[in-house]
C-alpha cells in the first residue's frame, strides 16, 4: 500500500460510511448574509447527525481578498506547520496569514492548529510549470495533503472558505464564530459516521479549489470511481464518497469544460431506456457522455449540494434514494434534506418542491455565473 | 390439424423414435418392462439409405386410401385423425396394400396398427417428437 | 498388439436388467465402442475405444449405461501418478508430441473460487431488480481523452468506433475447422438474438455467415487464413490474434484430414494440406510492427471498426498490455492459461501461461497507474464458468467477458477432451458430415440464448444485491470483492482485502 494510505492520522485507514444531513442557502442578488441561518437550519436536523462531524462552506466571505486563494489548514504539531509553510513559501506569495478565529466550545475538543493563508502562485514558478493558476494550486494542495505528515489543507478556494470539525454542526458553527462572517451562499453538513473518525479532516464539506461538496448517502460505485479519477492526478486520501465526488466534478467541470447539466448527465446519467426516448441529437450527446465517462457514474444513494463561485447545484441519485427539498423566496433559494430545515429560516417560501432524482437544481447569482463552459443567466433550473 | 413432420436434414437414424413409439403404445408406464426382451412393432419406421434417414409414419391423409380400402369398416376419420378400431379388423391386409406410404402394419396381436398421434394412448402428445434428440421430428400445422 | 501398457481409463457399465437392446448406443458412438451380438441377443462394449463423451449415456432411453473410472491402478505414488507414467509409455511408443484438447485439467488454484462478493445492508440499500431498471449495456472501444465542441458549442460525438453489447459477454474465438459449420451457425444466431458478438477464430468467415456480420468479430491470426478486404469489412470489429491462453507462444494446427472443400475455400488454402499457423506473425517482430498492422487494418476498413488485439496471459502481461494500449488498439483481449483449444501440445497447455484472474488484476492496475485505462477496453477469457465469475471479473476491472468452453458445453460438449481426433460425437469439434448433423443450430442457438439469458438475470440479481444498478459502476470496483484462503501476495496482486478485513 502507498505511504499515504497508511498514515495514522488520516481517516483513510478504513472506509467510513455515514448517514447525514445537508442544507444550502443562496441569495441570488449577491447580498451577503451571516452564517447563523445555516446554523439554524442544520440544528433542526440534529438527530440526523451523531456529533462526529460537522462543517460549513461559505461563499463571498472574503471580498477584500477576492483575487487570492484562501488556504485553510489543520496542523497536528508544529513540525507539520513548519514544513508546510516552507513549502508554501517556495510556491506562493503569502499575502496574509493568521490563525482562524475560534471560540472555545465545550463540545469541540482535541482541536488541531487551524491557520488561514491568503496566497497567490509565485509568478516565476507558475510560468515555468506551464500550468494555469487553478491546476497549479490544486496540485500543490494535493501534494501537501499526500506528502506532509500531520498537515491537511481543507479549503483552497477564492473568496470562499470551509469550516469543519468533529462535533455537531451547530456547535462547529459556534466554534468558528460563523455569525461574524457574511457570504452570499452557505452550505452545511452534519455527519453520522458508523466508526469514530478521530480527526477533523474527515468531516464534510470536502473542498478543492472553489468547489465544495456536502453529501448525504453512501455510494456503491466508490471504488470504481476512485480507481478511475486517481488516473488524473487526484489522490483519494480520505477514502470518503464526498472526496471522490468533488474530484470528479472538478475534473469534468474545470478540466474537461462540461456544463453543470452535462456533469449531472455523467454522474447521475439517465437510464438507457430514458436516453432511447430522446431526440437524435440529445441521444447522441447523452450516450457519448455516459460512455466516455462511464466510470464516473455514481450508483447508490446520494444527495449532494455543490458549492462553487457564483452558485449552488443540488443533485440526487437517479432512484432518489435520499431526501431533498428545495424552496424559493424572493432572491433566496434553499435546499435541504428536510422541509423543516427550510421552514425554520423561511416559514413562508414562494414555492417549495421535491426535485426529481437525477435532475440537477442549479441556483446562480444573477450576474454572469461561472457555472459551466458558457456564462449564462439561469432561472433556478431543475423542477 | 397438427401432424408429425420429419426433416431428413436432422434425422440421425438413431431409431429412438421407434422405441419411444413402441413404449407409448404398450399401455405400460415402465419402458424396461414394456420393451425388454420383447419384439417391438413401432408405428413409425426409419427408412435409411446410405447416410440419409428419416422416420415414416401415417400422414393422416385428407383422402385416406386405407379407409376406402377397409372391407370391415374398421378405419374411420375423427376430426382429421385416422384411427383403427382394432376389434373390427379382420386382417385382410387391404389397407397395407392401399397405403402409398407403407404406414400401416400388423401389430404384435396380428390386427392392424398405425400412428394415431398418441391421441388414443395415455400420452396425449406424439412421443416420437419428444423422443427425437435432434428436432428432426416436429408436430405442427402446415 | 502383443504387449499393451495402456489400460483403458474408463469402463462402460451396462445395467443388463435395464438394457432394451435398442442399439442407439451402437448407432451413435463414433468410436465404435458398442456392438450388438446377434447370437447372444445382447449389447457388448469395447472400453478401450471409449473417450468418455457420454453420447451413449445421454441417449440411452432407460439410463442403462454409465461410464466409470477404471479401478485398475498403479501402485500408489504421489509423485509418479498413473497418468504421468502412461504419458511416458505413449511417447516411448510413438516418438510424438502429446496432443491435448480443451483447457488444462491440472489442479492449479482457481482464483474465482477464492473470491467473495459483497451485498449492501443497512448503510446502503440493495436495489430490487424486479422493480428498478438494472442496466447491463456495455460499450467497448477507445474513449475520448478530451471533450471537443463544434462552432455552436455542441459536443462532437463521433470520435472513435464503439461496439454496443446488450450484455457484457461475447463468444470467444473458435475457428471454422476446429469446430463445425453448425456450431458456428448456432453461435451466430445466438449472438444476433442476444445483441452480442461471436468470433470467427482464425479459420476465416464462411460466406453463408456474412449476413450475420453485425454480430461478428473477424479474426486475423498469424496464418492469415481467409483474410481479404471483404472479410475485414464484413464484421463489426477485427481481432488480431497474437496469442491464445491455452498455448501461449505457438500457433494453431489443423490436420489436413479435417480440411475438406468448404474449409479449403473459406481459409483460402489447398485441399487436405495441413493448416499450420506460425508462432509469431511473420510481419510482427516488435511492438511497433503491431502498431503498423493495427493501422493497416484501420485503413483497410476506413477507421469504422474497432481493432482488438488478443494476447495470452503470460508473465509480463502488464507491460505487454501497456504497449498494446499505446499501439492504437481499441480493445485488448486477454486469454488466461485455463482457456480451451481444439488441439495443442499437452505440455504447453498444462504448463505455460498464468491465470486470467491475476493477469486481469495486474493489467487493470497497471493501465490505471499509467493513466491510460480509458484508452482501451479490456475483454477477458480463459475459463469463465458462471455468472459469478463474470461479476468477479468485472469487479476486478474487465469491461466484458469472452466465453468459449461454457458456450460449447451449452451446445452439448461433455469435455471428453478428444477434439483433436475429429470424431466429436456431439457434432461440435468435427468436420465429418454425419457427426456435424448431430448439432441442430435451432437447438444449439436456443441453448446458447438460454444460457446467457440466465446468466444475465443472475448478474442483475447480484448487482442489485450490491446496490448497483448500472454495470459500469461495478467495473474495477475492487471493494466489492474479498479474498478467502488467499495469501498476502495473492491479495496484493488481486488488489483486494481478505474477507473479514
Amino acid at each position: 500500500m502507498d505511504g499515504y494510505h497508511q498514515h495514522h492520522y488520516l481517516e483513510g485507514e478504513v472506509r467510513i460510511p455515514s448517514g447525514c444531513a445537508i442544507s444550502g442557502i443562496i441569495d441570488r442578488s449577491g447580498t451577503r448574509f451571516s452564517g447563523s441561518d445555516a446554523i439554524a437550519s442544520i440544528s433542526v436536523m440534529h438527530d440526523r447527525s451523531n456529533g462526529l462531524g460537522g462543517g460549513f462552506a461559505g461563499y463571498g466571505i472574503y471580498p477584500e481578498y477576492a483575487d487570492f486563494t484562501a488556504l485553510h489548514i489543520f496542523y497536528y504539531g508544529s513540525e507539520a506547520k513548519r514544513k508546510t509553510e516552507e513549502f508554501l513559501e517556495e510556491h506562493f506569495d503569502l499575502i496574509n496569514l493568521s490563525k482562524i478565529p475560534t471560540e472555545k466550545h465545550r463540545a469541540i475538543t482535541d482541536e488541531p492548529l487551524i491557520w488561514r493563508y491568503f496566497v497567490m502562485p509565485l509568478p516565476t514558478k507558475l510560468a515555468s510549470s506551464q500550468l494555469d493558476e487553478d491546476e497549479y494550486t490544486a496540485r500543490c494542495v494535493i501534494r501537501i495533503n499526500k506528502e506532509i505528515d500531520g498537515s491537511y489543507v481543507f479549503s483552497s478556494g477564492k473568496n470562499m472558505g470551509v469550516f469543519k470539525a468533529v462535533g455537531y454542526p451547530e456547535d462547529v458553527g459556534a466554534f468558528y464564530r460563523l455569525d461574524d462572517y457574511k457570504g452570499y451562499s452557505w452550505t452545511v453538513h452534519g455527519r453520522y459516521p458508523t466508526n469514530t473518525p478521530g480527526w477533523w479532516g474527515g468531516a464534510h464539506p470536502f473542498s478543492l479549489l472553489s468547489y465544495s461538496v456536502v453529501h448525504n448517502g453512501e455510494i456503491s460505485s466508490y471504488d470504481a470511481n476512485r480507481r478511475f479519477i486517481e488516473m488524473y492526478g487526484y489522490a483519494c486520501t480520505l477514502k470518503t464518497d464526498t472526496e471522490v465526488i468533488t474530484y470528479m466534478i472538478d475534473y469534468l467541470h474545470r478540466r474537461q469544460g462540461l456544463t453543470l447539466e452535462e456533469v449531472s448527465s455523467v454522474i447521475a446519467a439517465p437510464f438507457w431506456s430514458t436516453i432511447e426516448r430522446k431526440d437524435e441529437e440529445e441521444k447522441r450527446a447523452l450516450t457519448y457522455l455516459r460512455n466516455t465517462f462511464a466510470s464516473m457514474l455514481i450508483t447508490g444513494p446520494f444527495s449532494i449540494i455543490l458549492g462553487y463561485n457564483g452558485g449552488l447545484m443540488a443533485l440526487n441519485d437517479r432512484l432518489k434514494l435520499r431526501s431533498m427539498v428545495a424552496a424559493e423566496k424572493g432572491d433566496k433559494v434553499f435546499i435541504a434534506s428536510e422541509e423543516a430545515a427550510i421552514r425554520i429560516i423561511e416559514p413562508n417560501p414562494d414555492r417549495l418542491w421535491y426535485p426529481i432524482g437525477g435532475k440537477p437544481v442549479i441556483a446562480e447569482l444573477y450576474t454572469t455565473g461561472q457555472g459551466g463552459a458558457h456564462g449564462h443567466q439561469l432561472p433556478v433550473s431543475g423542477l | 390439424m397438427k401432424r408429425v413432420y420429419v426433416n431428413e436434414t436432422w434425422c440421425l437414424g438413431c431409431h429412438l423414435c421407434e422405441y419411444y413409439c413402441a413404449y407409448a403404445n404398450s399401455g405400460l408406464n415402465d419402458m424396461v418392462k414394456a420393451l425388454k426382451d420383447k419384439e417391438i412393432r413401432p408405428r413409425l419406421t426409419i427408412e435409411q439409405e446410405g447416410t440419409i434417414s428419416f422416420a415414416v409414419s401415417c400422414r393422416h391423409c385428407t383422402e385416406p386410401l386405407c379407409m376406402k380400402s377397409c372391407i370391415a369398416g374398421a378405419i374411420s376419420c375423427k376430426d382429421g385423425l385416422i384411427v383403427i378400431d382394432q376389434s373390427k379388423c379382420v386382417n385382410c391386409y387391404s389397407c397395407i396394400m392401399a397405403c402409398p406410404y407403407g404406414a400401416l402394419m400388423p401389430s404384435v396381436e396380428q390386427v392392424m396398427q398405425k400412428c394415431e398421434l398418441c391421441a388414443t394412448n395415455s400420452h396425449g402428445q406424439p412421443v416420437c417428437v419428444q423422443g427425437c434428440p435432434n428436432k428432426a421430428i416436429v408436430y405442427e400445422e402446415r | 498388439m502383443a504387449i499393451n501398457y495402456l489400460y483403458p481409463d474408463f469402463e462402460v457399465q451396462r445395467n443388463e436388467s435395464r438394457c432394451i437392446t435398442c442399439r442407439v448406443c451402437e448407432r451413435q458412438c463414433a468410436n465404435l465402442v458398442h456392438h450388438y451380438d446377434e447370437q447372444a441377443g445382447r449389447m457388448t462394449s469395447d472400453e478401450s475405444l471409449c473417450v468418455n463423451c457420454h453420447r451413449c449415456v445421454s441417449l440411452c432411453p432407460t439410463r442403462a449405461l454409465k461410464i466409470v473410472k477404471t479401478d485398475h491402478v498403479f501402485k500408489e505414488n504421489a509423485n509418479w501418478r498413473g497418468e504421468v507414467i502412461q504419458d511416458i509409455y505413449r511417447q516411448a511408443e510413438t516418438g510424438g508430441v502429446l496432443l491435448a484438447s480443451m483447457g488444462t485439467p491440472k489442479p492449479y488454484p482457481v482464483y474465482w473460487d477464492k473470491m467473495l462478493i459483497n451485498a449492501s445492508q443497512v448503510t446502503n440499500p440493495s436495489i430490487d431488480p424486479l422493480r428498478e431498471p438494472m442496466e447491463t449495456t456495455t460499450f467497448l472501444g477507445k474513449k475520448s481523452t478530451a471533450i471537443q465542441r463544434d462552432e455552436q458549442g455542441k459536443l462532437i460525438t463521433d470520435t472513435t468506433p464503439q461496439l454496443k453489447l446488450a450484455i457484457p459477454i461475447m463468444f470467444s474465438a473458435m475457428s471454422y475447422g476446429s469446430i463445425s459449420y453448425n456450431a458456428h451457425k448456432s453461435l451466430a444466431l445466438a449472438a444476433e438474438r442476444l445483441g452480442t458478438l461471436y468470433n470467427t477464430g482464425e479459420g476465416g468467415l464462411h460466406e453463408d455467415f456474412y449476413r450475420h456480420g453485425k454480430n461478428t468479430i473477424v479474426q486475423v491470426a498469424s496464418g492469415r487464413f481467409g483474410v481479404h478486404p471483404g472479410y475485414l469489412n464484413a464484421g463489426a470489429a477485427i481481432e488480431i490474434k497474437m496469442g491464445q491462453g491455452a498455448k501461449p507462444g505457438i500457433g494453431g494446427h489443423l490436420p489436413g484430414s479435417k480440411i475438406g472443400q468448404d474449409i479449403s475455400k473459406t481459409r483460402m488454402i489447398p485441399l487436405h494440406s495441413d493448416a499450420i499457423s506460425p508462432a509469431p506473425h511473420h510481419d510482427i517482430y516488435s511492438i511497433e510492427d503491431l502498431r503498423q498492422l493495427v493501422y493497416a487494418l484501420k485503413e483497410a476498413t476506413n477507421y469504422t471498426k474497432p481493432v482488438i488485439v488478443k494476447v495470452a496471459a503470460v508473465h509480463n502481461i502488464s507491460a505487454i498490455a501497456s504497449g498494446i494500449a499505446r499501439s492504437g488498439a481499441d480493445i485488448i483481449a486477454i486469454d488466461g492459461f485455463r482457456g480451451g483449444t481444439g488441439a495443442a501440445p499437452a505440455r504447453i497447455r498444462d504448463n505455460v501461461g498464468i491465470p486470467i484472474e491475476l493477469a486481469l488484476a495486474s493489467v487493470d492496475e497497471r493501465l490505471r497507474a499509467e493513466g491510460i485505462r480509458n484508452q482501451v477496453s479490456l475483454v477477458v477469457g480463459g475459463s469463465i464458468r458462471s455468472s459469478a465469475d463474470v461479476i468477479k471479473a468485472i469487479a476486478l476491472g474487465a469491461d466484458a467477458i469472452y466465453i468459449a468452453t461454457s458456450a460449447l458445453i451449452a451446445l452439448g460438449c461433455h469435455l471428453c477432451r478428444t477434439c483433436h481426433s475429429g470424431k466429436c460425437n456431439w457434432g461440435i469439434a468435427t468436420q465429418n458430415p454425419e457427426l456435424v448433423k448431430r448439432l441442430n443450430p435451432e437447438i444449439g442457438s436456443e441453448h446458447l440464448v438460454n444460457l446467457l439469458t440466465a446468466w444475465n438475470h443472475e448478474i442483475k440479481e447480484m448487482m442489485g444485491g450490491m446496490g448497483i444498478n448500472s454495470i459500469e459502476a461495478l467495473k474495477g470496483n475492487r471493494l466489492m470483492l474479498r479474498g478467502i484462503g488467499l495469501c498476502d501476495a495473492e491479495l496484493k496482486i488481486l488488489g483486494i482485502s481478505h474477507a473479514g478485513a
